[in-house]
């Protein structure tokens, strides 16, 4: 069955095409509507005015196929990045192993940490202990013609010193994994907050039908170092749910209830589609509810989420130099590896916002262990992804990001180091940023930002930026608050970060 | 503060200007009304720099206060046209122009005509509606008898809007039956209703509904939802916490219809209350429901405080319905709320104990918590007995009694065992043996009353030689001198555990036997916990408690062994090598009752064998039957026949021992010695001890906040101002939500913020007379659910003609009601009902529906696994759903109930293809259409397809399927028959989905499978998961 005559209710649809001015100045009542609607039924709202009217710019055809349009509109920016795969280490990478080079720090290995840097400052497990320094157990080289310094544990991510944006001057506000995990997603630890993924796609829309526009994919190491992961992470919180994350499970349905029930193969699931939908219409000519007209869209979604999800897990077509360049045993093994590779298919299809956690850098103990094995499990894997996407002609457009909740203590834990939350690393890649430069500078024992912070608050605005959003005008009424992603305090999207 | 020309607010020297938009001269006549039309401009566009918040305010301008803004000038009431905001909001001056356009909240045309005739009509301030004091308004002149007719057929008039007509009656009475129960009515009630729809036979219905226990179980979700009630902490590990019996709680009490003003005060302070009853302690689990962590290098002092703040949230949006929250770091914008407000909010709870990281981490020793684990609970707890565990429990039992009744005598086996069992019994009253032990090692010997003294460096496993049948074991710890008097080998009084494993050695065999064990139970014992829960019994280990005492324990094997000649039993006692001495005896005899495991009723059975022994058969047995009867419970247990019933027994056991005895801990509120010091917390952060020190007042704005003793205010003082005549809120926000559950929509349409920010009530008075009204009717909640459900207001039809949609798109006027899509836990409930599965039993511990496999992997500390529930709680409403905090049931999240991580007085309504997907596919909603299906073809095997129809039709939307319908589906129904006699494999798969019962054989598998799908259609109608 076609798509015109699968959707014969569409014609009557489409997004609310008020000017930018009316939507921007009553985000209440625009909320409120979607909060019922996942298509806005605009037609009744509108007092009749033909939807062609409202249109001129956009034809009328491709708004209609377009159910997910973005709520800016127009951009505020000329948008550098379509999409973002947001490569989340869990736990909170060390940066003195990983781009925060510190020869000083290592110089005063096993020796009493400053307590001028240390007095007042909060600290996790390190609390009512003596604090003593732990040097780097990696080394860093020069990499690239840019010189960046990368450690050791990361030699394919080295390989791509040019094309990485490293940032070294990142700051957060929470100290344990799960209220720091809120904060990096969501620039807020009041719960009921939207995450960043949930934000983008109501801000940009979603570029397919068939996908969820907002996808999350999980991993852990087989070492140690794994902390829990909520699905509040992904939450919409008082965005309409068809905002939220959805996580692809590695075994069983990839999206929860996906697949038919035992005993209803794919023609019977569309003839019962076809009924529900039928004789919701049938309702729809007494009623006139415009809820139904949604209900009637939302069930051939569903029913092509239920054929498109299974080809994207179908990994056949790649080739075996891709997955040889991945790293990947075996596709679809819910590894790190597969994991990108899932990433870049999910990319492919036009999903906005990909996000992906590997389980396993809380190296409070056995840091020495540990940590290379968690280095092993993405390294290789992250590279072959930026060069996947620069290879296919998307990295252009795709922003990519590497980073944890927060960093690591430059003083020892035992064997580990504690979380830290003054100073830490992250890379970005493609998408606009500027590569091949390490921006911002800690002292000299990577405990405190010296230069150029960076706030979380802060990369959320570049991120936005990038994807032509002035976060500034970026917001939705709740609980009578404009809020917004960056938050009350002021925020900076960093101009130095953006090519 | 210093005035800058760009943020500042200085005179503009303009000498004359006309404004660029042009008045409509039909609204210059009306009179501007403050509160509906000028606050909101303000409090959105005005507010954040010139309002309430004095770390914000710029040019130390506040326009919220009129005596302010009059002598700043920025008003002039003599002279409107001198005020200097008129100047300031008209400029093209991007420099001068008021909001600046930095801050994107541009006036549109409109807003600046509107502000420019209410400063002509001489800018008067109104007190914003929902803090001025209440009173009852006066009727509107009518005829309608309900008054809330009145105030809407007022504003109707004026609207000019012809209402609609009373709905359908099976739309009426299906519409009713959800609203109040959350559960369709049956076909009887319609038909009945539909021959006699007129007033008193529908409040005949209301009133049954509001009798009905369902009413409860309906309306307690909203309230779960504002509470943030749900079975995990939330943080972290997001482990299990003890609270639903404070569910039941308040679904009871609303049962009960217990008055607001003490529902109130018993949750914040029913421990405050002079001689606080049981129910009134679990009430107080109220303040517990705050998300908490046990996250290893969490600050105790942090979480703290955000256990305080998340409580002022609660209250300020629960019974003010305002966002206390923004004053957590800094005055309130909009509405004024100071930052001493919120932490003087706060101190009310500085008295509760709790912990701020319920764990025992060495950098923060906690000597309260000492050897707290991720598996510990959330103390403080209290126990408390359940209805519902003890009603399972006499459940139980009569199952396992009835398995026996239907059990005859078994005759000679029996009579067999009984002379054996006498005669052992003679030798050991009690009903133990202790046997010969085999071997000694090294550091064992054997003591003069048949214990065993361990002094040396090894394993505390015992062989023993013995034969005959045995069904259980006990093993008693002795306190011995050479110990110190103690248990433990050495003396040591820390607590082990053992967990001893039983093998049988037999003759000539290398390999020994596992003899596994059924039930442990052990005196005394230490606790031991499994994510929140307290181990039932010591099967998981035995965790020793005083050592100067001696310990028994007594477990129960799943099967009967016996022992021949040369065979050898060996317990291997895992104890780490801790027991310092003990005693081993075995029992042919095994417990009757699950629940007293350690009483073996020797007493008894003598007695009762002394009638069986000496018959040789079933006829001579029969004249002592009742001896027979009586004794088959021992005979079975000890014997493990017949082997059918003795597993059926032990199934049932285990559901007995997870009743613990009928009682259940709940978290509840208790005091500290003295409250911690609470203070303002400059900008939220919680190291900072600069902060002024606070004691517990109400918001100072608010009336009746004064407290003239000076003493320090409690929990109860807060309780008792909430529901007092003295605060303008909580009755207005508690009518205003209880509104939104019938109409779809709050008076005012933001349940969750009646502040500046919120919006305007469309009926003030309708409001005002509503808060009144429950408030002097003693806040009788079912009282005013009543009055809302008679009025004609709400028995209208909620289809609306063009006129209607055209005058009132939004149906603010209220010519017409609204459908509403259900809420989560009722699209489940609803169904279950439809289908003929639901179980409506009430209470008990969270029920576990099907759930996908892996959905909580990634959480740990410790790791989760979903076990769904059986049969037995398989099908029992959503309310009682295991609310898992950080990964909430799909089911639930896809129809938008909250993850009540923090407190939600309006859910979202979403419209989303995975509500589409949940309804076709999850397995939950697959079963129960195939029950749907079987019981149509079962009960209506004669009906023809169209009479089937009907069937359905009216079981899931109260009315009969149109023909369009009817010939649609009976053409689905014959393809899907075709289809499934081609693939008859198909239909068996389907009819496996599930764990209820597939019907009788006598029904054609591939018709079930065709109908099955025909229910699968209509319980995906919208119309289905719609009320009308």
């Amino acid at each position: 069955m076609g798509r015109a005559s699968s959707l014969p209710s569409l014609t009557m649809a489409g997004w609310k095409p008020a000017p930018r001015e009316t939507v921007m100045s009553d985000p209440v009542n625009n909320l409120r509507i979607q909060r019922r609607s996942f298509l806005q039924n605009s037609a009744i709202g509108l007092g009749g005015i033909a939807l062609t009217q409202l249109l001129p710019e956009r034809s009328l055809a491709s708004t209609v196929d377009d159910p997910n349009r973005g709520i800016i509109q127009p951009l505020h920016y000329p948008a550098r990045a379509k999409r973002i795969i947001h490569l989340c280490m869990a736990g909170g990478p060390s940066q003195v192993e990983s781009f925060d080079p510190k020869p000083v720090l290592d110089e005063h290995d096993g020796q009493p940490f400053p307590e001028s840097l240390t007095r007042g400052q909060q600290l996790a497990q390190l609390q009512n202990t003596v604090l003593k320094a732990r040097g780097s157990f990696t080394s860093f080289q020069k990499h690239g013609h840019s010189g960046q310094e990368i450690s050791d544990l990361f030699p394919f991510t080295a390989r791509m010193a040019d094309d990485l944006c490293i940032v070294r001057s990142m700051e957060t506000e929470q100290i344990n994994h799960d209220p720091a995990q809120a904060f990096m997603n969501s620039g807020s630890i009041l719960k009921g907050r939207p995450s960043m993924g949930s934000w983008l796609l109501y801000g940009l829309g979603a570029e397919t039908e068939n996908l969820p526009g907002f996808v999350v994919l999980v991993s852990q190491t087989k070492g140690g170092g794994i902390q829990p992961v909520a699905a509040r992470q992904w939450s919409a919180g008082f965005l309409p749910g068809r905002f939220q994350g959805v996580e692809l499970q590695t075994q069983g349905d990839a999206v929860h209830y996906i697949g038919n029930p035992d005993g209803v193969c794919q023609s019977t699931q569309r003839l019962v589609v076809d009924e529900i939908k039928r004789l919701n219409g049938m309702l729809d000519e007494r009623v006139h509810d415009p809820e139904l007209t949604t209900r009637i869209a939302q069930y051939e979604l569903a029913f092509r989420m239920q054929t498109s999800v299974p080809e994207l897990s179908d990994f056949s077509a790649e080739s075996s130099e891709t997955l040889e360049m991945y790293g990947v045993d075996k596709p679809g093994d819910g590894s790190f590896a597969s994991n990108c590779l899932m990433a870049r298919r999910l990319a492919e299809r036009g999903v906005r916002f990909i996000q992906l956690y590997h389980r396993g850098w809380d190296h409070h103990g056995s840091i020495e262990q540990n940590m290379p094995i968690a280095a092993l499990e993405t390294d290789q894997a992250c590279w072959a992804l930026v060069k996947d996407l620069k290879q296919r002609g998307m990295l252009d457009d795709t922003l990519v990001i590497w980073g944890g909740e927060f960093g690591r203590t430059p003083m020892g834990q035992g064997s580990g180091r504690d979380h830290h939350i003054l100073a830490f690393s992250i890379w970005m890649a493609g998408g606009g940023i500027r590569p091949g430069i390490s921006y911002g500078q800690t002292d000299d024992f990577s405990y405190r930002v010296a230069e150029d912070a960076v706030t979380m608050h802060d990369l959320h605005a570049t991120i936005l930026k990038l994807c032509g959003i002035d976060h500034e005008r970026f917001s939705v009424k709740f609980q009578g608050l404009d809020a917004k992603l960056t938050g009350v305090e002021k925020a900076t999207a960093i101009d130095a970060l953006i090519a | 503060m210093i005035k800058t020309p760009t943020t500042g607010f200085i005179p503009l020297l303009i000498a004359g200007f006309a404004l660029v938009c042009p008045v409509d001269s039909a609204t210059a006549q009306d009179r501007v009304s403050y509160n509906s039309q000028i606050r909101p401009v303000f409090s959105d566009k005005c507010y954040a720099c010139h309002g309430p918040d004095e770390g914000q305010r710029q040019a130390d301008l506040r326009l919220d206060i009129r005596e302010d803004a009059i002598d700043y000038g920025a008003i002039d009431p003599d002279d409107w046209q001198q005020s200097l905001i008129l100047e300031r909001i008209v400029t093209d001056d991007p420099d001068l122009v008021m909001p600046p356009p930095s801050a994107h909240k541009d006036l549109t045309d409109e807003e600046k005509s509107l502000i420019r005739q209410w400063l002509e009509q001489g800018a008067d301030y109104e007190p914003h509606w929902s803090f001025a004091p209440l009173s009852r308004p006066d009727l509107p002149p009518g005829d309608a008898a309900n008054p809330i007719d009145r105030f809407i057929d007022r504003r109707l008039a004026e609207a000019n809007l012809q209402p609609a007509l009373r709905a359908e009656p099976h739309t009426l009475l299906r519409r009713v039956f959800l609203d109040l129960t959350g559960l369709p009515p049956d076909w009887h009630d319609v038909q009945a209703f539909a021959a006699a729809s007129d007033r008193a036979a529908y409040e005949q219905h209301v009133d049954r509904l509001l009798q009905s226990p369902a009413y409860g179980q309906r309306m307690a979700s909203s309230w779960l939802d504002v509470v943030r009630y749900a079975d995990t902490v939330g943080y972290h590990g997001d482990q299990n916490q003890n609270v639903w019996a404070y569910r039941d709680w308040v679904i009871e009490a609303l049962n009960d219809n217990k008055p607001f003003n003490e529902f109130t005060i018993e949750q914040l302070a029913g421990d405050l209350l002079p001689d606080p009853s049981t129910d009134q302690l679990v009430a107080t689990c109220f303040n517990r429901l705050n998300m908490m962590t046990r996250e290893g290098g969490a600050q105790p002092g942090e979480y703290l405080t955000k256990y305080t703040a998340d409580r002022v949230r609660t209250v300020g949006m629960a019974w003010l319905g305002l966002t206390l929250g923004c004053a957590e770091c800094h005055d309130h914008k909009f509405d004024p709320i100071a930052t001493r407000d919120f932490y003087s909010m706060g101190a009310f709870f500085a008295d509760i104990r709790q912990w701020g990281v319920y764990h025992d981490y060495r950098y923060t020793p906690n000597p309260d918590l000492r050897g707290f684990s991720n598996d510990h609970p959330f103390p403080p707890e209290i126990t408390v007995e359940s209805e519902f565990l003890r009603q399972r429990i006499s459940t139980l039992l009569d199952e396992q009694r009835s398995l026996l009744d239907d059990l005859q005598p078994a005759g000679q086996p029996l009579t067999e065992w009984a002379k054996s069992i006498g005669e052992f019994l003679e030798q050991h009253p009690d009903g133990w043996q202790q046997p010969e032990v085999e071997r000694l090692a090294e550091g064992i010997s054997l003591l003069e009353d048949r214990s065993i003294l361990v002094t040396g460096d090894v394993a505390t496993t015992i062989e023993l030689g013995v034969q005959g049948t045995i069904a259980s074991m006990q093993i008693e710890l002795l306190p011995h001198e050479q110990h110190g008097g103690s248990i433990r080998r050495g003396g040591n009084q820390r607590p082990f555990d053992l967990r001893p494993q039983v093998k049988i050695k037999r003759a000539g065999q290398v390999d020994p036997q596992d003899v596994p064990l059924h039930t442990g139970t052990g005196m005394p014992f230490s606790p031991r916990f499994s994510n929140g829960f307290q181990h039932i019994g010591i099967l998981r280990g035995w965790r020793t408690a005083a050592h100067d005492q001696t310990h028994r324990g007594v477990w129960v094997f799943r099967h009967p062994i016996t022992l021949q000649e040369g065979d050898t039993l060996v317990v291997d006692c895992r104890d780490n090598k801790c027991i310092g001495r003990l005693r081993i005896s075995l029992s042919p005899l095994a417990a009757v009752r699950p629940d007293q495991p350690l009483d073996l009723d020797t007493d008894k059975l003598q007695s009762l064998i002394e009638g069986v022994a000496n018959h040789e058969t079933r006829e001579q047995l029969s004249g002592n039957l009742d001896r027979a009867t009586d004794v088959l419970p021992f005979f079975v247990r000890s014997t493990g026949q017949p082997p059918e019933i003795f597993g059926r027994l032990q199934q049932i056991d285990n559901e007995i021992l997870q009743c613990r005895d009928g009682n259940t801990p709940v978290l509840v509120t208790r005091v500290l010695e003295e409250p911690v010091v609470a203070r303002v917390l400059p900008r939220g952060d919680w190291q900072n001890e600069s902060g002024e020190v606070v004691q517990p007042a109400v918001p100072q704005f608010l009336p009746g906040a004064a407290n003239p003793d000076n003493r320090r205010l409690t929990r109860l003082d807060l309780a008792e101002w909430l529901v007092s005549d003295d605060n303008p809120l909580t009755a207005r926000v508690v009518m205003n939500r209880l509104w939104r559950e019938f109409f779809g929509e709050g008076l005012s349409p933001m349940t969750d913020d009646v502040g500046a920010q919120g919006q305007s009530p469309s009926h003030p008075e309708l409001l005002d007379w509503l808060a009144v009204e429950l408030r002097e009717s003693g806040w009788d909640l079912k009282h005013m659910v009543r009055l809302i459900v008679t009025s004609q207001a709400y028995q209208r039809s909620s289809r609306s003609t063009g006129v209607q949609r055209q005058d009132d798109p939004e149906n603010k006027w209220l010519a017409r009601q609204r459908p509403r899509r259900l809420p989560a836990e009722m699209v489940r409930d609803n169904a279950l009902a439809i289908a003929g599965l639901l179980d409506k039993t009430h209470g008990g511990p969270p029920i576990k529906p099907y759930q996908p496999a892996r959905y909580y992997r990634h959480l740990q500390f410790p790791n989760r696994t979903y076990r769904a529930s059986s049969a037995r709680d398989q099908y029992r409403r959503g309310v009682y759903m295991h609310w898992q905090r950080t990964f909430l049931h799909p089911m639930l999240a896809n129809f938008d109930a909250p993850n009540r991580e923090d407190c939600v007085a309006m859910r979202n309504e979403a419209n989303n293809p995975q509500q589409a997907l949940t309804l076709l596919n999850d397995p939950a909603f697959v079963e129960m259409s195939r029950v749907m299906a079987g019981n149509l073809l079962a009960q209506h095997s004669d009906a023809d397809g169209s009479e089937k129809l009907s069937f359905l039709f009216r079981a899931a939307l109260a009315r009969d399927p149109s023909d369009d319908e009817r010939q649609s589906l009976l053409k689905l129904a014959d393809s899907l028959t075709q289809h499934y006699n081609d693939h008859p494999e198909d239909a068996r798969k389907l009819q496996a989905v599930g764990m209820a019962p597939t019907p009788a054989e006598t029904i054609a598998v591939e018709q079930l499978a065709a109908w099955t799908n025909v229910c699968r259609v209509i319980l995906n109608l919208h119309e289905t998961i719609t009320r009308y």
